[in-house]
């Protein structure tokens, strides 16, 4: 009894059952890191050092040309354009109209339970992919960037998260700054935006992972060449590449399977060095958001 | 009473104008884009026309339907939504809930740490990224599993197996984030019961049988009918970048199914009949899943 006292938390000591969990864990770990990093090396190796030596564990003849003639290819270059346009305009649309929506809900205005249910609504049912494409066709936005952005503007379980997590903000706040004779929108620029970066950092991030992961939209709204995004060039490469399964036997480094990791790499690397500085706000802003549903 | 409910209403609208303006633009997107397409389904019961749009093209009734439901497709594309679905639930869930119970039982901070920010890092790749990996991992002459085993293996060309490539890959890419709410669940369990498990001289397995599992059962009940409504959804933009003509057979899901019909191949009705059947039939299953689980009491979504 005593002894088991002295080691602190209970369950802290290291019994086989936990050892079993590490491993296992650790096992798990690196399943989901270790093609991230086999990508990564392979993009900075030389194709010719590279080529048949199966799990790489470092750069082999390490070069930068590959990366270097990514960010050169004009296709790329465009594309990447594309995707980071709508990384930061569309991003910042979508935040505002779902802050925007959510906060009168948790006010509780009029109507906010009906206002509620039409939204969450249309998370059970849609009208699917063709009618939603007949109505971006006569809103004219065929073939523009908006319709990567628009069409899909808010999430609604986004809103849900914000609403519930404005909802836990204390109440005396707002009603002391209201008896000071402060508006609606005072209120909550002042106040309730500032309490609330949390929730704010959290969907920033969801909705920037989501435009610049999206592909699908642009697969149906998107004609030209110089309005594609990331996302369809990296399938294009991979297409491309599959059809050429059987081997790259071109003798010059930048070989399409270069290129790929190199194309990947680019893409992924942004959001991997974002995202873990973000990562903290999640637990808190998704979940006193997501708790009640 | 009656004479003062009124004005009193006006008032109060009147003070709330400023919040229902903020509304605007969102209730405009909602309107728009989701109340409009929905109203646009009358397309699967139409001889749709681009040009016509759905008030003036021409009424056909069941016609779509009936063609669908008469298709030989119709039961393959059926089957492989379904056993896709259930493969990926009764594989996956249980995994997320074990690997959430497990990384509770890791004591070391910067362990758990590191951990939890390698696992969520797959789900913030696009499924394309995600397609493609599994093509440097398992492509049968050159990935890297079959340079490491020195075996050449059909993952992905062949119909027995490619199904365990979809499942394994939304297991890779979604298991680690999944487990949040599963992790936020458990910080909530206070000490003092598993502090009165070790005095009563439980053991490890029985603490996590007895007091673990029956704290989170909500959260688990929440996410399994959630995990329910996506059913005819099966991973759509994950199985059309990662179908490929020779495993057609065992992969083609209703999503993929009406984006060739409809929007490849131009049939907008019939494409939208497609995703008629597959959103009325998932909306069916969460009422019926929710209201079994309001009957026991517990985990209910609304």
């Amino acid at each position: 009894m005593v002894a088991r006292r002295k080691s602190g938390k209970p369950g802290a000591r290291m019994t086989i059952g936990r050892a079993l969990c590490y491993a296992f864990l650790a096992i798990v770990g690196f399943a989901m890191f270790y093609p991230f990093y086999y990508v990564v090396m392979y993009s900075v190796s030389s194709y010719s050092q590279v080529i048949g030596k199966g799990a790489i564990l470092r750069p082999y003849g390490f070069t930068l040309d590959a990366i270097k003639n990514v960010l050169k290819d004009p296709n790329i270059y465009t594309a990447y354009g594309n995707t980071l346009f709508l990384a930061i305009v569309g991003t910042l649309m979508s935040l505002v109209a779902t802050l925007l929506f959510a906060y009168p809900l948790s006010c509780h205005v009029r109507g906010h339970r009906v206002i509620s249910f039409l939204v969450y609504f249309t998370m059970l049912f849609g009208g699917g992919m063709l009618p939603t494409y007949y109505v971006v066709r006569q809103a004219g936005l065929l073939d523009t960037l908006w319709s990567l952005i628009i069409p899909g503007l808010i999430n609604p379980f986004y809103v849900f998260i914000v609403r519930n997590f404005f909802e836990a903000t204390p109440n005396e706040l707002k009603e002391s700054a209201f008896i000071d004779g402060a508006g609606q929108m005072r209120v909550f620029v002042s106040i309730m935006l500032p309490l609330s970066m949390a929730v704010v950092a959290t969907m920033t991030l969801f909705y920037a992972v989501g435009y610049w992961n999206s592909y699908f939209s642009a697969i149906i709204y998107i004609r030209s060449a110089s309005k594609r995004p990331l996302q369809l060039i990296l399938r294009d490469m991979i297409s491309q590449s599959n059809a050429e399964d059987m081997g790259d036997f071109s003798t010059s480094d930048l070989t399409p399977t270069t290129m790929k990791m190199a194309t990947l790499t680019v893409s992924v690397i942004p959001i991997l060095c974002v995202y873990p500085f973000l990562q903290r706000f999640f637990a808190k802003g998704v979940m006193v958001g997501a708790v009640k549903g | 009473m009656r004479r003062g409910k009124l004005p009193r209403t006006l008032a109060q609208l009147w003070r709330d104008a400023p919040l229902y303006l903020m509304m605007v633009p969102g209730a405009l997107f909602f309107i728009i884009f989701r109340y409009i397409p929905m109203y646009g389904i009358v397309m699967a019961f139409e001889n749709f026309r681009m040009a016509r749009g759905f008030l003036r093209s021409e009424w056909i009734g069941l016609t779509n339907f009936q063609k669908l439901f008469s298709s030989a497709f119709f039961p393959m594309v059926m089957r492989n939504t379904i056993l896709i679905s259930l493969y990926k639930i009764v594989i996956g869930f249980p995994f997320l809930i074990i690997l959430a119970l497990m990384m509770n039982e890791v004591r070391n901070r910067y362990f758990k740490k590191t951990l939890q920010t390698i696992m969520y890092m797959p789900h913030f790749i696009s499924w394309i990224v995600v397609a493609s990996l599994v093509n440097t991992f398992f492509s049968m002459s050159s990935g890297v599993l079959a340079q490491v085993t020195g075996q050449q293996i059909d993952w992905l060309v062949s119909p027995a197996k490619f199904r365990a490539v979809l499942v394994a890959s939304d297991i890779w890419k979604n298991a680690g984030w999944g487990t949040i709410v599963y992790m936020a669940a458990l910080s909530g369990i206070s000490m003092d019961l598993y502090e009165a498990a070790d005095i009563e001289g439980a053991t490890p397995l029985q603490k996590v049988w007895n007091i673990t599992l029956p704290c989170i059962w909500p959260t688990v009940l929440t996410m399994f009918i959630l995990r329910i409504g996506g059913i005819m959804d099966a991973g759509f933009e994950q199985i059309l970048v990662m179908q490929n003509d020779s495993v057609y057979s065992v992969s083609e899901i209703l999503g993929t199914y009406s984006y060739q019909r409809g929007y490849v191949n131009a049939e907008y009705g019939f494409g939208a009949a497609v995703s008629l059947v597959q959103s009325s039939i998932s909306l069916v299953l969460v009422a019926l899943v929710n209201w079994l689980s309001s009957r026991s009491g517990e985990g209910r979504l609304w």
